[in-house]
């Protein structure tokens, strides 16, 4: 069985609270559009904390892969006129086997040397996207391009779109369970917590180290696809690694221990966000500052400090 | 081609190898001492920078010269006490994310008390002209960088290679535990290596300030270099970061020129094939983060 009972029911009441998020958000003075956001950036979160959380490797580059795949969403959409149920899972490929030359690159590389490199290969795409000019519009962004429909569904209305992601979103929650539950996960989680062991088990650990930098990068790269579709619009800042630290961080925050810590994070980290920027123009002061205040005082996240002692 | 074309290029791109040789070389030995990934290394260049602007508008250049860099320094110190310390043997994600977060609020401190918008700077009058080297004109403050950085180049070597001081801090990078057990005061030195390469970073922000002018996002723009010369230089490693910065400098101002489609991308470049050969880095010793 690859999900228990109580994981289906957990997945299950997240799905519920999600699904009514249009009916509650436009009435407690926001917007359909930032439930979106927050799926889509819990996807990226949870896909990410495969490798931070359940892994434990850090790294810094995971924007690369969210951004490459929405620009290629992008120009999909513009140049070859593609319909979105190709265009989606071709950018996803796109993500995956860039995911899987700079994986085969630098995953012998361990500890902070190995998040340095995923920066610097990280900022090479940012780099790409912001001077190609020709091809990803510079530094003003990719434009032209609208969602129009999936698979014979209209997704231009904001609450049409938001059950599109939500499906994803479904789909990223119960295929991550999953895949932690499975031998696989259980292996990665064994990397983590004792890496030599894993060693003298005959584990090959550098395969599997690749594959969940691989597989989570590929989540990564659809929350790019769903993100650049929601505003219908891709820039270069999608893919600075300021951007991988926003997924660092939101695993953090919610705890990247528990399966629901990232996408406790996603939701904190945009509800923050938006709520500050209301407030002043400088956010990120404020933003910072509850970041420090985290890493220093509550390292196990909001889900960890309230199930203080347990693991898993 | 035209020689003194290429001469001015080589120039500036020892002059700009030079800035990243200051900044490497402290976010290298903070990473081989404690371990620790300084992310907020660039707003610290940048409030080199600023500072040098608000104390050279009352003081002068050389106050702010002298001035910046030793208030950075301090700014890195208090850091480093009252935060960046208390996560020290914790995973290294947590000093990573302190300094993100930091950095995030530090920037926007910047553009609080200075503005969202660039501000000019321009080399104090004395260094405002160009000398004539025969083959080109070149400008005296790019050569009076030159001589600063070299200077302190140099006493940084005399600093680790043959004081005492110098030693235990080589020493912590390649083992600060067990530097600890032999009875030094790891915390004290801890400290110290943090302010020191704040100070290095402060310095790099004040003399780039008249070359490049200063934003509040300056320092970005030395961050990702500095990283790079890291890993092309090995971690840990002065050598490394001096050979590393002076060829990156200049193989990124020859792009400029002459191939400028790939200026930025060069870096990458290289980093890529210097891991492919060298999986160390240059200068990378066997045992650090493996």
């Amino acid at each position: 069985m690859m999900w228990t009972g109580k994981d289906l029911l957990r997945i299950g009441g997240a799905a519920l609270l999600f699904a009514l998020l249009p009916a509650v958000l436009p009435r407690v003075g926001s917007s359909i559009p930032v439930g979106t956001e927050i799926m889509i950036w819990g996807i990226f979160a949870t896909g990410y904390n495969i490798l931070l959380g359940g892994t434990g490797i850090l790294s810094f580059g995971h924007a690369a892969f969210f951004g490459l795949s929405g620009y290629a969403t992008g120009l999909l959409l513009l140049k070859a006129n593609l319909p979105l149920s190709a265009a989606i899972p071709a950018a996803v490929t796109m993500a995956f086997l860039a995911a899987f030359l700079i994986g085969a690159l630098i995953i012998r590389k361990r500890g902070i040397y190995f998040a340095m490199l995923t920066i610097a290969f990280g900022q090479m795409f940012y780099f790409i996207a912001s001077q190609w000019n020709s091809v990803t519009g510079g530094q003003d962004g990719l434009t032209g391009f609208k969602r129009t429909e999936f698979l014979g569904v209209d997704i231009r209305p904001e609450v049409n779109f938001f059950y599109l992601v939500f499906a994803f979103f479904l789909l990223t929650m119960l295929l991550v369970r999953g895949l932690m539950n499975s031998s696989i996960g259980k292996t990665l989680v064994a990397i983590r917590e004792n890496i030599h062991r894993a060693e003298f088990l005959g584990i090959d650990v550098k395969k599997y180290q690749h594959f969940a930098f691989v597989v989570s990068a590929t989540f990564s790269g659809l929350a790019g696809s769903l993100y650049v579709l929601l505003l219908n619009f891709a820039f270069p800042e999608l893919l600075n690694w300021k951007t991988s630290g926003d997924a660092v961080l939101m695993s953090v925050i919610g705890g990247m221990r528990a399966f629901f810590g990232p996408l406790v994070g996603a939701g904190v980290f945009v509800f923050l966000r938006d709520m500050i920027s209301t407030l002043t123009p400088h956010w990120a002061l404020p933003l910072g500052a509850i970041f420090v205040t985290f890493v220093l005082f509550f390292q196990k996240g909001i889900l960890g400090f309230f199930e203080r002692g347990k693991e898993g | 081609m035209d020689l003194s074309l290429l001469l001015s290029q080589l120039f500036n791109g020892i002059n700009l190898g030079l800035l990243y040789v200051l900044m490497a070389t402290g976010l290298t030995i903070i990473m081989g001492t404690m371990g620790v990934v300084n992310f907020s290394h660039g707003i610290l260049f940048t409030f080199g920078a600023y500072f040098a602007f608000s104390i050279a508008a009352k003081f002068g250049f050389w106050a702010a010269l002298v001035l910046a860099p030793v208030l950075v320094g301090g700014i890195g110190m208090v850091i480093e006490m009252g935060l960046v310390q208390r996560v020290y043997g914790k995973d290294p994600l947590y000093s990573l994310l302190l300094t993100f977060g930091l950095a995030m609020s530090l920037e926007e401190v910047v553009r609080i008390v200075w503005g969202t918008t660039g501000l000019p700077f321009s080399p104090p009058d004395f260094l405002n002209s160009f000398v004539d080297l025969k083959i080109m004109f070149y400008p005296l403050y790019r050569l009076a960088v030159f001589g600063v950085i070299l200077l302190l180049i140099a006493a940084l070597w005399f600093f680790l290679e043959r004081t005492t001081m110098g030693k235990i801090v080589r020493a912590g990078i390649q083992d600060s535990v067990m530097v600890g057990i032999l009875g030094v005061n790891t915390k004290a030195l801890f400290t110290l290596v943090f302010g020191l390469g704040a100070f290095l970073a402060g310095l790099a922000g004040v003399l780039s300030a008249p070359m490049s002018g200063i934003m509040p996002t300056m320092g970005d723009n030395v961050v990702m270099p500095s990283f790079i010369v890291i890993i092309l230089g090995g971690v840990g490693s002065f050598y490394g970061s001096v050979i590393g910065g002076l060829l990156l400098g200049i193989i990124v101002a020859m792009c400029i020129q002459f191939v400028p489609a790939v200026a930025e991308l060069s870096m990458y470049l290289v980093m890529a094939i210097v891991l492919l050969v060298r999986p160390r880095g240059l200068f990378g010793e066997e045992g650090l983060f493996e």
